[in-house]
């Protein structure tokens, strides 16, 4: 499915104070693509994850979702940074939380489940409570259950950045496996540059807040993706754009942010 | 070494700990009185006091104490508890009665909730309704606080999560809400057992005909030293055996929150 964000405002009033967290963003996001979504800090790429979710009302603007529906579950669902898992299911049962919400019958949830917690190489852990994972399992099973729900389009925030490096690579590896499995819609926020040239079809560039999509830029690289891939002269191209892009948004902000100490 | 001597090696060694400082402390207790250096008269040997409770517990006297007094402060504290449970997930969930409810709760429960004796004495007369009274208005309290700051303690992200995956307004009560502040609900009841031994013996005390308390207030009122020490040895015995059941419930209840 097709995502088509326009004009989308978004104003929080923090005690009496209005914040513009979005400022009119505008984004189309097509079939089928990975797209990665980049800012700065604080400039509202959670914000507009959550009203594509359907999470938080927009101020202003629309959010429409075009094209033919071909997954079993909801539209959208989301995968969190900090996991979001319910601490007190086991893995088996976290996985299979929403075709239970659902109504899905218990037999063929807990085989579906069963089969993702398999495909995210969970195996042997279907009994275990959150806890009892490390932070990479954890995040495993976070994308397990969203997989699970079979949503048309995966939103995911930052589901990588509480990671350390080395696991963070091995998920990145992973995803892109998984991803060329199921072929859905993923819009991906991330604070990695090269993580975002590495997922992404196309890379998203918010500016500093109030939050608008400033340059989208189009990941040449073939697929499948190979971390090989982070070496190649393409690869620095396509990461020093996106850095260029994205400093002059940092500068903004920090010169903001100086501004607001100044009163 | 095999793992299994291992395992028998920390058992013994954990007893030790835990039993050791007790002993030591039994030990110097005897040893003191015995040698004059504290007068029996106050302090009986403790060899004595387990001679006295070896007997009230064969002659039937302590067992059919405890039986009244554990029925009393069963009924009470099941009343208690689970009103509050029942009273705190409602007015947790369900802002209006929140609105209306929480100033109430929060002028009422500084009051020492022990003062409310005489207007049961006033109200159930004499027997067992007033003592069974005061030990469910007792165990209320901590419960119905502990239930509302567990249904406020849950992580926001998590209510989320579960709306995002799809459950509705009900679900996420009863598949997110509820199982995410029985931890602190488990808090509550570990303090009200606590607060309900205590009461149930108190009230006994005072206005008791049966039960511990009664049988404690006669030794003293017929200065009955040894009796007097093996029912407190009895009582403490008992409170440990309180709280380990609650412990053990929780334990098997919230296998998720077992100590990590
Ligand atoms: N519930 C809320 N109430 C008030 N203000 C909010 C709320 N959520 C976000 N904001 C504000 O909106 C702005 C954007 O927040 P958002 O979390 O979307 O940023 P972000 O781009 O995801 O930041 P980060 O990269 O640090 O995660 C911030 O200034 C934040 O303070
Ligand atoms: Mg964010």
């Amino acid at each position: 499915m097709r995502i088509s964000v326009s004009n989308v405002d978004k104003r929080f009033s923090v005690r009496g104070r209005e914040v513009n967290a979005l400022n009119k963003a505008s984004l189309e996001v097509r079939d089928a693509e990975f797209l990665t979504l980049l800012g700065p800090s604080g400039c509202g790429k959670s914000t507009l994850l959550q009203i594509i979710a359907g999470l938080e009302p927009a101020t202003g603007g629309k959010v429409s979702f075009e094209g033919r529906r071909t997954a079993s579950g909801p539209v959208t669902t989301m995968v969190w940074q900090r996991y979001a898992l319910f601490p007190w299911r086991t893995i088996k049962h976290n996985v299979a939380f929403g075709c239970e919400m659902r109504g899905m019958p218990r037999g063929e949830r807990m085989a579906r489940a069963q089969h993702f917690i398999e495909n995210v190489g969970l195996i042997g852990f279907e009994e275990a409570f959150p806890h009892e994972l490390s932070g990479g399992m954890q995040q495993r099973v976070a994308l397990a259950r969203a997989l699970c729900n079979d949503p048309e389009i995966l939103l995911m925030d930052e589901p990588l950045a509480a990671l350390d490096a080395q696991t963070r690579t091995v998920m990145q590896v992973e995803l892109l496996r998984i991803w060329d499995q199921y072929k859905k819609t993923v819009v991906y926020v991330t604070h990695s540059i090269d993580e975002a040239v590495l997922l992404g079809d196309r890379i998203a560039i918010m500016s500093a807040r109030p939050g608008r999509i400033k340059e989208v830029i189009p990941v040449t690289l073939p697929r499948p993706r190979t971390l090989d891939m982070l070496t190649t002269p393409e690869f620095h191209k396509l990461a020093d754009h996106a850095w260029n892009s994205i400093k002059e948004e940092f500068d903004v902000a920090y010169g903001a942010s100086k501004e607001g100490q100044s009163q | 070494m095999t793992i299994s001597s291992g395992k028998l090696r920390a058992f013994a060694s954990s007893v030790l700990y835990n039993v050791g400082p007790i002993v030591a402390v039994l030990l110097l207790w005897e040893l003191s009185v015995r040698s004059g250096l504290i007068r029996a008269f106050f302090l009986p040997p403790v060899s004595d006091v387990l001679v006295q409770l070896w007997e009230s517990i064969t002659s039937g006297q302590l067992p059919a104490a405890f039986l009244v007094t554990t029925k009393r402060m069963l009924i009470g504290y099941i009343i208690g508890a689970g009103s509050a449970i029942v009273f705190g997930l409602l007015i947790g969930i369900f802002r209006p009665l929140r609105n209306f409810f929480y100033p109430i709760v929060a002028a009422v429960y500084p009051l020492p909730k022990i003062a409310m004796l005489s207007i049961f004495i006033v109200v159930f007369g004499v027997g067992d309704p007033p003592i069974i009274a005061s030990v469910a208005i007792s165990s209320f309290f901590p419960v119905l606080l502990n239930t509302l700051t567990g249904l406020r303690s849950i992580d926001p992200i998590l209510i989320k999560a579960a709306e995002d995956l799809g459950a509705n307004r009900f679900q996420v009560t009863t598949k997110v809400v509820l199982p995410g502040s029985l931890p602190m609900i488990f808090t509550g009841l570990r303090q009200s057992s606590a607060v309900a031994l205590i009461v149930v013996v108190a009230v006994e005390m005072y206005i008791g005909q049966s039960g511990v308390g009664y049988l404690l207030s006669w030794a003293t009122e017929f200065f009955k030293i040894n009796l007097l020490y093996a029912n407190l040895f009895a009582i403490g015995i008992f409170g440990i055996l309180v709280f380990r059941l609650v412990d053990f419930i929780e334990y098997i209840a919230l296998p998720w929150a077992r100590e990590r």
